[in-house]
């Protein structure tokens, strides 16, 4: 009886254990299951580690020559730790006042708040402090840390108080360069990007390609930050010093025209390679904040390539190429100029309304004939000028490696916008919007041998350990070798004759002036000039290309009298910057 | 009868038997605390060298930012504008173009344009520092040679 009770009660037993396990099993299964669960595990990753976005370093630019045009500095976020058991928010605050000028009350405000884990545990007081501000507060909060002890009283603190460095742009150079370069706008933190000029343009490349990484809280826990190469660099064409000198020239002739603005672009025409280019005004890039009090419109920033305007007669070397290219004259062709020409129901003047008789093709250019050259473009005929013109490049962007290249449309005859005045009034740069680059190319090809170079800033990009040149394009042939060349000596020749300003002594150059009228809501003014020269030399054999715009000069508004020094002042420092000979020293050294 | 006094003989005294199974669980005992002392000796030391990687990891960040900071600064300090104020508090003067002489010097070798490239930068981000070994686990790693195995 008493085997048979205890194997009864062995069963009973066994039977509750049986269920507890398995209500056990199935509360288990079911929690790990229910939503509940799947919410717990979905926040228990959050605080198992971290999902951050590294970037890598933006790459630099240089010059030609290697000098740092854009690099990186370190700067440094304040915030204060909440979870500092010993935290003093009134000296936090007095000395955070004192030492980085910030609002007593609001850094009282912050430091006061109270810790809560998970929403409260670090305020971010301010940012991009200086290293030498850092090292102020760091040795403050040393010096309180050190404070002996005394019994029943409260030392002052600065515990709590930290700071992280992180990486901001810097310009070294500040202001030089800037229409070139563009700025990083940092402060947008991770979504800054590059604005204008190169830092927009190769905004990707400069960079990099961030990466995704997760950072485990728990260190056994193995993880790789990636070892990521830093963003592309860039080595640009342009050369510092002639950068410079170029600026100061610009500076020194706005002062003196009180010309509205003005643009400077200095070309190797053999490469397209840009080797300064200046606009006014210009900014400081460190206080990139402030560039919308500078350029109230953007396409101010960089005028080279942003704005269009008329060109006035510098474009008479474009129309003179073309009628020599295709024979519609020749260099000893003669025009009688009796100061009108009509066309499409209008009459064309010369600058000084005069009559100056019979003219080769050398004293139209000269004397900048308007009834001369609207002739020529005739003789031309419209079709033949307007595909010499599209052979140029205009109508369409140069390609240039700068953000906000701008350009106006090409009229041709056929378009509802074209009449036939057009055809005379383009052959003498108006009616006709250009970009001073689309200028410098289409020039390019009559100072560089028929051949058209693609304008370019960036000389080579070092990416991954890896220097890669950008190598110079031809982008076309508008013109024979032929016709550059007689073209040349036409524009040298002319500059020797008028004893032009513009000449260097000891270097042969050709060039030619320009003066166009702005067109305003009551038509053409004369007072109201954009003054252009365009210059290019040794003559024989090409090394810069030279393309000056004064917007607006008050003090005179021609172009032989206000742009043809500026050519002089450039060419004068270039030569120099450049290591170019003089004429008759470079002939002796190649004949030896 | 011959059976039973085999069995007498052979049987274990019951102290002895109890002595030889709490020896058996000590063992076990000593052998698990083994176990766990050596996964605990690792674990702390896989979890130090994490502490100390995390370290040099933000150092190398923080040295890297110092050198471009510097490389920065050093930049300023030799800017265009920076030197030619140097050059004039030093008594010089910028030449006037006119003034210029151009000396042919044999053997001169003009500056060359900037290489910024060393041998030592090239695929220096190519790999990562960490093998995969250290970070798969044995599910991964048994995938990872069944594939091999495959492929081959």
């Amino acid at each position: 009886m008493t085997e048979r009770v205890f194997t009864s009660r062995y069963k009973v037993i066994g039977i509750i254990f049986l269920v507890v396990g398995a209500v056990i099993l199935i509360q288990m299964f079911r929690l790990q299951t229910s939503a509940s669960a799947k919410a717990l595990l979905k926040a228990s990753e959050r605080y198992a580690g971290v999902q951050r976005l590294v970037y890598p370093d933006r790459g630099n630019i240089y010059d030609r020559w290697g000098h740092l045009l854009a690099g990186d500095q370190q700067v440094y976020e304040v915030g204060i730790n909440l979870q500092a058991s010993n935290r003093d928010p009134e000296t936090l605050a007095t000395i955070l006042q004192a030492v980085l000028n910030m609002d007593y009350a609001t850094v009282l405000e912050d430091a006061k708040m109270p810790y809560v884990e998970g929403k409260s545990e670090y305020i971010v007081v301010t940012d991009f402090v200086s290293a030498d501000k850092i090292n102020a507060l760091a040795e403050l909060k040393q010096r309180y840390a050190d404070l002996p002890a005394v019994k029943g009283q409260t030392n002052p603190s600065l515990e709590g108080l930290e700071w992280n460095g992180h990486r901001v742009r810097n310009y070294p150079e500040s202001t030089l360069a800037s229409n070139i370069l563009g700025f990083f706008a940092y402060g947008e933190r991770d979504s800054a990007r590059g604005y204008f000029g190169i830092e927009e343009k190769y905004n990707d490349l400069l960079s990099g390609v961030p990466k995704q990484v997760f950072i485990p809280s728990d260190p056994h826990q193995m993880y790789d930050i990636p070892d990521m190469p830093p963003g592309t660099s860039l080595v640009l064409t342009i050369d510092r010093s002639i950068q410079a000198s170029v600026e100061n020239t610009l500076a020194r002739h706005i002062k003196k025209t009180k010309a509205k603005s003005a643009t400077i672009v200095v070309e190797d025409p053999e490469t397209g390679e840009i080797l300064a280019l200046a606009s006014y005004p210009q900014m400081n890039l460190n206080e990139y904040w402030r560039y919308k009090e500078i350029y109230p419109n953007a396409s101010s920033f960089d005028r080279a390539v942003s704005s269009v305007y008329e060109p006035g007669s510098v474009f008479k070397v474009l129309t003179m190429a073309a009628a020599l290219d295709s024979g519609a004259v020749t260099p000893d062709t003669v025009f009688v100029d009796t100061g009108t020409f009509e066309v499409g129901g209008y009459t064309i003047y010369n600058w000084d309304s005069g009559a100056w008789g019979p003219q080769t093709m050398l004293g139209c250019m000269q004397h900048s004939l308007n009834v001369c050259l609207s002739w020529v473009s005739s003789q031309i005929g419209a079709e033949t000028f307007y595909n010499y013109l599209q052979a140029f490049g205009f109508g369409r962007p140069t390609g240039i490696d700068l953000a906000g290249e701008a350009y106006y449309p090409l009229r041709r005859p056929g378009d509802a916008q074209w009449f036939d005045v057009d055809l005379a009034t383009n052959s003498f740069g108006q009616g006709i919007a250009v970009t001073p680059m689309q200028m410098i190319m289409a020039i390019s090809a009559v100072a560089n041998e028929g051949k058209m170079m693609a304008p370019h800033i960036v000389r080579s990009m070092v990416d991954n350990g890896r220097q890669y040149d950008v190598t110079p394009q031809v982008v076309g042939n508008p013109i024979r070798p032929e016709t550059a060349l007689v073209e040349t000596e036409m524009l040298s020749t002319t500059l020797e004759e008028e004893s032009s300003v513009a000449l260097v002594p000891g270097y042969r150059l050709a060039g030619k002036t320009g003066t166009a009228e702005i067109a305003t809501e009551y038509g053409y003014t004369s007072y109201l000039t954009n003054a252009s020269f365009v210059g290019w030399g040794p003559v024989d054999d090409p090394k810069f290309l030279v393309y000056i715009w004064l917007e607006e000069p008050k003090n005179n508004s021609w172009g032989s009298i206000v742009a043809a020094p500026v050519f002089a002042e450039v060419v004068k420092n270039l030569v120099v910057l450049m290591n170019i000979p003089p004429d008759d020293v470079r002939l002796q050294l190649a004949n030896q | 009868m011959t059976t039973q006094r085999l069995t007498q003989a052979y049987r274990q005294t019951p102290w002895r038997t109890q002595f030889q199974w709490i020896g058996l669980f000590l063992l076990g005992l000593i052998l698990l605390a083994t176990v766990a002392g050596i996964y605990l000796s690792v674990s702390a030391g896989a979890a130090a060298v994490g502490r100390e990687i995390q370290q040099l990891e933000y150092e190398r960040e923080m040295m890297a930012r110092e050198i471009a900071d510097k490389r920065t600064l050093l930049a300023q300090l030799t800017s265009t504008g920076q030197m030619s104020k140097r050059a004039g508090e030093l008594g010089y003067e910028s030449i006037q173009p006119g003034a210029a002489q151009y000396m042919v010097i044999p053997g001169f070798i003009p500056r060359q344009p900037a290489s910024l490239v060393t041998s030592s930068t090239y695929n220096a981000y190519q790999s990562s520092l960490v093998e995969p070994r250290y970070t798969q686990s044995l599910l991964e790693w048994i995938t990872e040679q069944f594939i091999t195995f495959q492929n081959n």
